[in-house]
């Protein structure tokens, strides 16, 4: 069935993949479960990658790496976490030791704002699509991602996974092994930091 | 208007902002929830800075928020999956099986192993020899064909000679 499945059509599904049965054909080196990883979860650790490096062909690079990660170390995973948690962990330190990497090397600090995205932000704030409002949305976010630039790494990752995944402390304590406080610490410090970025701008 | 920023600066003396952050994270339990929730009806101060709180969230999720192309998604899964196979045994028809390393080498060391016995021990054959012998030649010889005849094993001789030559 799996044979048929793979030369008739590369497209999988990942409805009806269980997050059980799915570790387990992982473990098995099963080609399609591979597909349903990338097909599950490729969108949502490129949104984190991206919200911590903001840099696009990085963040796609990372992400590769992190699949490919997963299918060396699938059979070291011990359940005792959920998937998408040890997935986040693995996107997060790559992105974080990517960071690490180009700081030493180049003393990074570079942000890049061609985003095809710059639109949303108009909408979020104002509902507007009105030019104006478009450019000042386009304006904010930049400011915004110069002030997220500016934040420390690791508040930067709490920042991203809270705000983009939506994750609650304890699970952001999980993914990156700090306490529960620290998350909140973190969080409180990096909005304290971003808002009175944007006041000196005088958003 | 002076009041309202000297009131934001002071902060209220019932919550603090770390407590209100958490809150608007959704991260107190149900009864200081509850407590704060009552609190903010009352509380100006609180009240904008849990606003303020969530307007920031929506405007950082917009900016945050980056969507894979479909070109670019195909791309990771393309290289992942080749990775995937290129890392893995092939299992997919005896062909690769017999072709793999693992099956080949035994079995040619068998072959080989096979064939070195087979030869060794096979019974001595009759040799061939030339069915004619010549003992002796004196002269001079311009040019010789040897030939063998199928069936009799028969040695032919033939040769040209000079005058003073003579035929065994």
């Amino acid at each position: 069935v799996i044979f048929f499945q793979l030369s008739v059509s590369n497209k999988v599904k990942p409805d009806g993949w269980e997050e059980p049965r799915l570790i387990a054909r992982l473990k098995q080196g099963d080609e399609t479960a591979f597909k349903v990883l990338i097909e599950k979860y490729r969108h949502r650790l490129f949104s984190i990658a991206y919200g911590i490096t903001q840099d696009r062909e990085d963040s796609l690079d990372i992400v590769q790496e992190v699949f490919v990660k997963v299918f060396r170390n699938i059979g070291r995973f011990q359940e005792k976490s959920k998937l998408s948690t040890w997935l986040y962990r693995i996107t997060v330190n790559h992105c974080l030791n990517w960071q690490r990497r180009w700081k030493r090397r180049l003393g990074w600090q570079h942000h890049s704002f061609d985003t095809t995205e710059s639109n949303a932000i108009a909408g979020a704030e104002s509902g507007k699509n009105d030019p104006e409002s478009i450019l000042q949305g386009k304006e904010l976010e930049k400011m915004i991602q110069m002030q997220l630039a500016a934040l420390p790494d690791k508040s930067r990752a709490v920042f991203v996974l809270k705000e983009l995944e939506g994750l609650s402390y304890d699970e952001i304590a999980k993914i990156l092994k700090i306490k529960r406080g620290t998350v909140s610490s973190r969080l409180f410090n990096a909005r304290k930091k971003i808002t009175a970025g944007l006041r000196a701008y005088g958003r | 208007m002076a009041v309202r920023e000297k009131e934001m600066r002071d902060g209220c003396d019932v919550y603090n902002p770390v407590q209100l952050s958490r809150f608007a994270d959704g991260e107190m339990d149900d009864d200081t929830s509850q407590e704060i929730g009552n609190h903010l009806g009352h509380c100006s101060i609180c009240r904008q800075m849990v606003e303020a709180h969530h307007h920031l969230s929506t405007i950082s999720k917009a900016v945050l928020k980056a969507e894979l192309s479909l070109g670019e998604g195909l791309r990771i899964e393309s290289r992942v999956i080749e990775h995937v196979r290129r890392k893995q045994p092939r299992t997919d028809g005896w062909a690769a099986v017999f072709m793999s390393k693992k099956v080949l080498i035994p079995v040619a060391a068998i072959a080989s192993f096979g064939l070195f016995f087979l030869f060794s021990m096979k019974p001595d054959m009759p040799l061939v020899g030339p069915s004619a012998i010549i003992e002796s030649f004196s002269g001079d010889i311009s040019s010789v064909i040897i030939m063998e005849t199928p069936e009799s094993h028969e040695t032919v001789l033939w040769y040209s000679e000079n005058e003073n030559a003579q035929r065994t």
